[in-house]
């Protein structure tokens, strides 16, 4: 029988409570080590069936150490992408939020971008061209996964980056890959709330939602 | 000294009152659960390529994944001097071109490129995204992509992945992404080189997530 996770009880000394609770104290220590690194889902996978104005989502636990967000979008707008907005509990104030994000294609065998650079000014996390649009062909969609740190921390500012790809159209240089990040200053609140919202549409039309707890 | 998953015994209360097997069953249900989760995210082991072979393929992956990471280091057999290879993916052995369309940037201290593929292979093609037979021997290249809504039969499913890809004249940095234009459920995955096999020593890993 294995004990590398406690110390035996000596033989004999069993009817010590304090004795006892040394190893079952340290079986509880390594299961917590051990339950470290799963992810648990907090929201589950959530289709966009019909138009929805914004993904909201709330009442977020606070039990983890990080979130991760997991999004594939389609909006109203009438072109091949759309911006996304992500605020943390609905804070819309411009002054809250520095974030950058890229978006990336081809341009005739070369790399191109556009930049969303936020200084300060935007009062969310704006994610640079990162959904499909109304104009993308049927079915066409973008995916992202924003990962937020210490989301919990109701004492320091939270950071969070964010990775995706968007399918927009046919035709060369509409694949586009996106990336980007930023700081919320907020350092007296744990985001409890997340909320999703396109820029220049006014639904997201299709796709779908996912909010996961890392502990 | 952490006491999350078990109620200590009460050092106060006589030895002859003691159950000490509730604390033990609260720990065995705490090991219980932790097994339940970690079958949920491993849909495979990690498993090393003891030879060189043309492809390697995942079957029977389950639904109960809402996303999938496909984690591996590859390196190709394409022959010195050539200093990588393409990753590709076929998914449900579906070999229609139309299905596809992906882009690779790939980014390295001086150089750009970018490949992009709409409709014209009959895969989600991954330029330059492996290690060649001009590197070092056993340089690989490390790769990490999300697979979202594969069991998402209302949705596309969307790729989006990174490689660093060493190289002891500059590496690297490799960003793709991907869609496969079928809303069928994901059961399998071909990984396949493009101008070599896939050589020993490679690895594979994929994960689910609820």
């Amino acid at each position: 029988m294995s004990s590398d996770h406690h110390t035996p009880v000596a033989v004999g000394a069993a009817g010590n409570a304090a004795i006892i609770n040394a190893p079952l104290g340290q079986l509880d220590a390594a299961i917590t080590v051990v339950g470290a690194p799963i992810v648990q889902s907090i929201v589950a996978h959530t289709v966009i069936s019909d138009s929805i104005a914004t993904v909201d989502l709330e009442e977020i636990p606070d039990d983890y150490s990080r979130l991760r967000l997991v999004l594939t979008l389609r909006s109203d707008v009438v072109a091949i992408q759309d911006d996304i907005d992500i605020t943390f509990n609905a804070d819309t104030t411009g002054a809250n939020y520095y974030t950058i994000s890229q978006c990336r294609y081809n341009n005739a065998g070369s790399i191109a971008s556009t930049f969303d650079e936020n200084l300060g000014a935007t009062g969310a996390f704006r994610v640079e061209k990162g959904a499909a649009g109304a104009s993308s062909p049927a079915d066409w969609i973008g995916a992202l996964i924003v990962e937020i740190l210490q989301y919990a921390d109701a004492t320091d500012f939270k950071t969070f980056i964010a990775s995706g790809f968007v399918a927009a159209d046919t035709n060369a240089g509409e694949l586009f890959i996106i990336d980007g990040g930023g700081i919320w200053l907020e350092n007296a609140n744990k985001i409890d709330q997340i909320t999703v919202t396109p820029v220049a549409g006014g639904n997201w039309t299709a796709g779908s939602y996912a909010l996961e707890g890392i502990i | 000294m952490t006491n999350n998953f078990h109620q200590p015994l009460d050092t106060g209360a006589a030895a002859s009152s003691f159950n000490l097997n509730v604390p033990l069953q609260q720990l065995d249900k705490a090991i219980e659960d932790i097994e339940d989760e970690i079958h949920i995210v491993d849909e495979t082991s990690l498993t090393e390529l003891p030879g060189n072979v043309v492809q390697f393929t995942i079957t029977t992956i389950s639904a109960i994944y809402t996303r999938l990471r496909h984690v591996w280091s590859l390196r190709s057999i394409v022959a010195a001097p050539a200093l990588e290879d393409d990753a590709r993916y076929m998914f449900n052995n579906d070999g229609v071109p139309a299905s596809y369309s992906s882009v690779t940037i790939e980014q390295t201290n001086g150089a750009n490129v970018v490949d992009e593929q709409r409709s014209t292979v009959a895969i989600i093609f991954q330029a330059d995204s492996m290690t060649g037979g001009g590197q070092p021997a056993g340089w690989r290249t490390p790769n990490i992509m999300e697979i979202f809504n594969n069991a998402d039969t209302d949705n596309f499913l969307l790729v989006n992945g990174l490689c660093i890809r060493p190289d002891d004249a500059g590496l690297a940095i490799i960003r793709y992404g991907g869609v496969w234009k079928k809303k069928d459920a994901l059961t399998e995955i071909d990984t396949l080189g493009n101008f070599g096999q896939i050589g020993a020593g490679s690895s594979y890993k994929l994960e689910g997530a609820l």
